[in-house]
């Protein structure tokens, strides 16, 4: 009788296992967009960026390496590495949250809006956010994708004056992530 | 007075050309860089999980070698001995077990992977 029961509790804890299924992707992509009409273009991408989600309660952790930022002026991204965001001491930029009200019917091929509730961690300071996304799910690979702004003063990042009209004062930052099933 | 205009004309030339050539300098050319170290895949991901400051001082945005034997790819990407993820501009021409030797430059340590990530990478 007791193995009859042991049996039963390992064979939950398989099927619980499997259930908290992951969605993975080394190569998610982040872009930023901070621009000023009549200006050079202050722009990057990265798609370099390392996402794990998890069914299990619609957990969603974002790595995104700040070396691996492109721009088209070279120039640019060194300074967008020393002077701004300076990534050898902060080298990268973390979100860990969740889907808000995730549940695993919302894994269908249709296009759902959700929200991403969580922390922005970036050049050493957190930041809370509420980042509207779109979500679907086809064919084995989970999409989520979304944009949102921020303020360089959010993460203590100081525009100099002399380009401060160059450079938006809201960031618009869009990301894109095709996540597979693990 | 004609001379002093020339001579004044070309420093102001010369100057828009010096300007021009600092502000749209090229990129980063890694696949023309030396490597500053080979190392193993494995030994260099020990290194970043046993002493992550030191060894990030040591490896990042550095051009560096990665030997080992190729466990996963996909894409323009693959993966060194479960333990260093690197991504190429072109599909790299190995096969899943072959050993190589990675060019590429250190981004991080991804710890959500567990895994090194270089990027701009080419096959040795």
């Amino acid at each position: 009788m007791k193995t009859f029961f042991l049996s039963i509790v390992c064979l939950m804890c398989v099927v619980l296992s499997v259930n908290a299924q992951k969605y993975v992707t080394r190569t998610g992509e982040v872009s930023f967009e901070a621009s000023v009409p009549s200006f050079e273009e202050v722009a990057a991408q990265n798609k370099e960026v390392s996402v794990i989600f998890s069914e299990n309660g619609g957990k969603l952790a974002a790595l995104t390496f700040m070396k691996a930022f492109r721009f088209k002026v070279a120039l640019m991204e060194e300074h967008f590495n020393e002077n701004y965001v300076e990534s050898d001491t902060y080298p990268k930029a973390v979100f860990k949250g969740g889907v808000k009200n995730f549940t695993k019917a919302m894994l269908s091929a249709e296009v759902k809006e959700c929200e991403l509730i969580g922390d922005i961690t970036l050049h050493g300071k957190t930041k809370k956010v509420t980042i509207k996304a779109q979500l679907f799910y086809k064919d084995e690979v989970l999409h989520i994708k979304g944009d949102f702004k921020v303020k360089p003063e959010d993460f203590d990042i100081e525009i100099p004056s002399v380009v401060s009209s160059k450079i938006a004062e809201e960031i618009l930052v869009t990301f894109d992530f095709n996540l597979k099933k693990q | 007075m004609k001379k002093g205009i020339v001579i004044a004309l070309f420093i102001v030339l010369c100057l828009g050309v010096v300007s021009y050539l600092y502000i749209y300098q090229g990129h980063r050319d890694v696949s023309s860089e030396k490597p500053e170290v080979t190392i193993s895949a494995l030994t260099l991901q020990t290194e970043l999980v046993e002493n992550p400051d030191a060894s990030l001082e040591k490896y990042l945005d550095k051009v560096i070698e990665v030997s080992g034997k190729v466990t996963e790819m996909a894409d323009s990407t693959l993966v060194v001995d479960n333990s260093v993820f690197c991504s190429f501009a072109n599909l790299p021409m190995v096969k899943v077990n072959d050993a190589v030797i990675v060019k590429g430059r250190c981004i991080g340590y991804d710890e959500l992977f567990e895994q090194v990530k270089l990027d701009q990478c080419l096959i040795k």
